[in-house]
């Protein structure tokens, strides 16, 4: 039972900083790595970027567990730090 | 397209928690929006000198303007605001940022003399819209507008096949409240859509884009931040020389903006590096009736055009952002418009209010701490609002123009009264009794100010030879009644449950009239009279 409501719990941190926060790397990450003039980059951040950290939760609620909500939002995160930082 | 079982309980009690923990943010920062949008109309309302209108012209105003600049070019203020007289505030405007942060003052237009005791109630409404008075309040009104897109989203997730019934499905007459509550919250939500993704996105990315710009800059423009400036169309300007030089002359400056944008009024000179060689003068125009309406042009010192930008942007960001932030303000409108949005914006909070009646209209049965909690918390934070609201009006009156510090002494009646609204909901016997006495006070007190204005200030009331003072006191009566409604309908509502928790009849079971994939995240209703 304890482990369950650990779960939970965790399931609800991924949705609350884990996902949003992958998802904003994300959003950085794919502006700057589409060939997007500067107002188009900036654009596609604040009208598709913002929306999609919003409804990042719901990917990290969804996921079929705990572990794959974290999973999916490290891997994002992790390979848009790269994205970033390479490119 | 439709959900899985899972998926709909997974998006229904994210949907459900999610709102009824950012609810009382939500509901705040639309039920201020509705007054935020009358900032600048409620000034002849707020400061008595406004009421009567200085006769005279702009040739005028811009020698008592330049006066005043050529003396504050001695004191090289980082940055200088002034307006010139408009129709709803006659007396020009000064702002002052130094050392110490934002001033302001107001300036008689013909004779230069000043005055610094003024109110500031459109303003710290506005503000508060923003949550800007609380430390990084305005990255939070960015987060709750996130916020407030993921809650639109799953409800449009939930209902998705079911949308046209929920825009026509109300049944106010229902035996049990839950079903009101229900249809209520799902009808406006339907009808708000798009009003709730527009606030939700333009919100984000105005609470949003100064805390992230520093992030945007090192990601997408390699740390350039006046690359990013530009693409905003709102470039840095060059910073303090060091050589003084004196200030630059505003009647120039205001000749060649009008010749740039004759269609566009110009009212403001916001002036950086005054007293500096490297003095820039930046006039806002504004086109009325575009959703996009402002301009801008910037001077240097020799009244040479160092950059200029049309209305409505002219790239791909800029264009879009100002159609969206027009939209958001509602700038695009005359007053009537900005009714229609004001309405809008109650009828907005009015569904996220809907949305915690129905949690706890569905958690009757098995109400925790929590739910306790929230139907305490919903009471005093948003019927304690309006009150507070009532109060900070009736605080404007009260206090002498002339008393120092009227402006925190109104500002202060406003957080004493929501937070005394707050305590009192949380002491009452029961949470619909404070609802309905906060609600009915701030209905009578609103109901009131017309004729407390009109017998301090020995005027008629609602006189049509004053529009502004005649629109304001309408507007307040229009909020009254709403206000008086609300508590009637909570007091019918309170005094007409189904059944009460001492009743002899069992509780009844939801009928079928809900959407039965709602059981499958709760369960069905037992009511009770302790709301």
């Amino acid at each position: 039972m304890a482990k369950r409501s650990f779960r939970g719990k965790s399931r609800i941190f991924a949705a609350a900083f884990g996902a949003p926060a992958a998802a904003l790397l994300g959003s950085l990450a794919l502006c700057r790595a589409l060939p997007l003039a500067p107002d188009v980059m900036l654009f596609a951040f604040f009208f598709f970027g913002l929306p999609l950290v919003a409804l990042a939760p719901c990917a990290a609620l969804l996921a079929p567990s705990c572990s794959s909500a974290w999973a999916g939002s490290l891997l994002v995160a992790v390979a848009s730090a790269a994205l970033l930082v390479l490119g | 397209m439709k959900l899985s079982a899972r998926s709909y309980a997974i998006l229904w009690d994210a949907h459900a928690w999610v709102g009824a923990i950012a609810s009382i943010l939500i509901f705040m920062m639309f039920f201020l929006g509705a007054f935020a949008l009358f900032a600048e109309e409620l000034a002849p309302w707020q400061e008595r000198a406004f009421r009567n209108p200085v006769v005279g012209d702009d040739a005028q105003a811009l020698v008592v303007a330049q006066g005043i600049v050529d003396a504050e070019a001695a004191l090289q203020p980082s940055w200088f605001g002034l307006s010139l007289p408009t129709d709803e505030e006659p007396w020009m405007r000064l702002w002052r940022v130094r050392g110490d942060g934002l001033a302001y003052e107001f300036v008689e237009p013909l004779t230069g003399a000043r005055f610094d005791q003024r109110s500031e109630l459109g303003d710290f409404l506005n503000e508060l819209h923003f949550l800007e008075p609380l430390p990084h309040g305005r990255t939070i009104a960015g987060v709750a507008s996130l916020v407030l897109l993921f809650l639109a989203a799953t409800g449009l997730a939930l209902q998705f096949g079911n949308i046209m019934r929920e825009l026509v499905r109300f049944r106010p007459f229902a035996k049990q409240r839950r079903v009101f509550w229900s249809d209520a919250h799902k009808v406006i939500g339907v009808v708000l859509l798009p009003f709730f993704l527009l606030f939700g996105l333009s919100g984000a990315a105005l609470g949003l884009s100064g805390s992230l710009s520093p992030l945007l800059a090192m990601a997408l423009f390699d740390g350039d931040e006046e690359a990013m400036a530009r693409v905003k169309e709102w470039p840095a300007v060059p910073g303090p020389s060091g050589t003084q030089a004196p200030a630059p002359d505003l009647r120039e400056a205001y000749e060649i903006a009008t010749a740039r944008y004759p269609e566009a009024t110009h009212r403001w000179f916001f002036i950086s590096n005054l007293g500096d060689e490297n003095v820039v003068v930046d006039l806002p125009g504004e086109m009325p009736g575009r959703v996009a309406p402002f301009t801008n042009v910037r001077l240097d010192r020799g009244g040479e055009i160092v950059w200029a930008r049309d209305a409505g942007g002219d790239n791909f960001y800029a264009a879009p952002a100002a159609a969206l932030f027009g939209l958001h303000f509602a700038s695009w409108s005359s007053l009537g418009g900005k009714v229609i949005w004001a309405l809008l914006a109650l009828l907005g909070a009015f569904g996220i209010l809907a949305g915690n009646l129905l949690w706890i209209e569905r958690r009757r049965s098995r109400e925790g701490p929590f739910d306790r909690f929230l139907a305490r918390l919903t009471v005093g934070g948003c019927a304690g609002l309006a009150f507070a609201v009532a109060i900070i009006f009736v605080a404007n009156q009260i206090l002498p123009a002339e008393l120092p510090g009227r402006s925190s002494g109104e500002k202060l009646a406003l957080l004493i009264a929501w937070a005394g609204a707050l305590l009192y909901s949380f002491l009452a016997r029961r949470p619909a009794d404070a609802a309905k006495r906060l609600l009915f006070a701030a209905g009578a007190l609103m109901l009131l100010l017309p004729l407390l204005d009109a017998a301090l200030h020995a005027r008629i009331p609602f006189d049509p030879r004053m529009p502004w003072l005649l629109a304001t006191e309408l507007g307040l009566s229009f909020f009254a009644l709403l206000l008086l409604g609300a508590a009637f309908a909570i007091g019918r509502l309170a005094g007409t449950s189904p059944v009460s928790a001492s009743s002899p009849h069992p509780p009844q079971p939801e009928p079928t009239s809900v959407d039965p994939k709602e059981t499958q995240c709760d369960d069905p209703l037992s009511p009770s009279s302790s709301w």
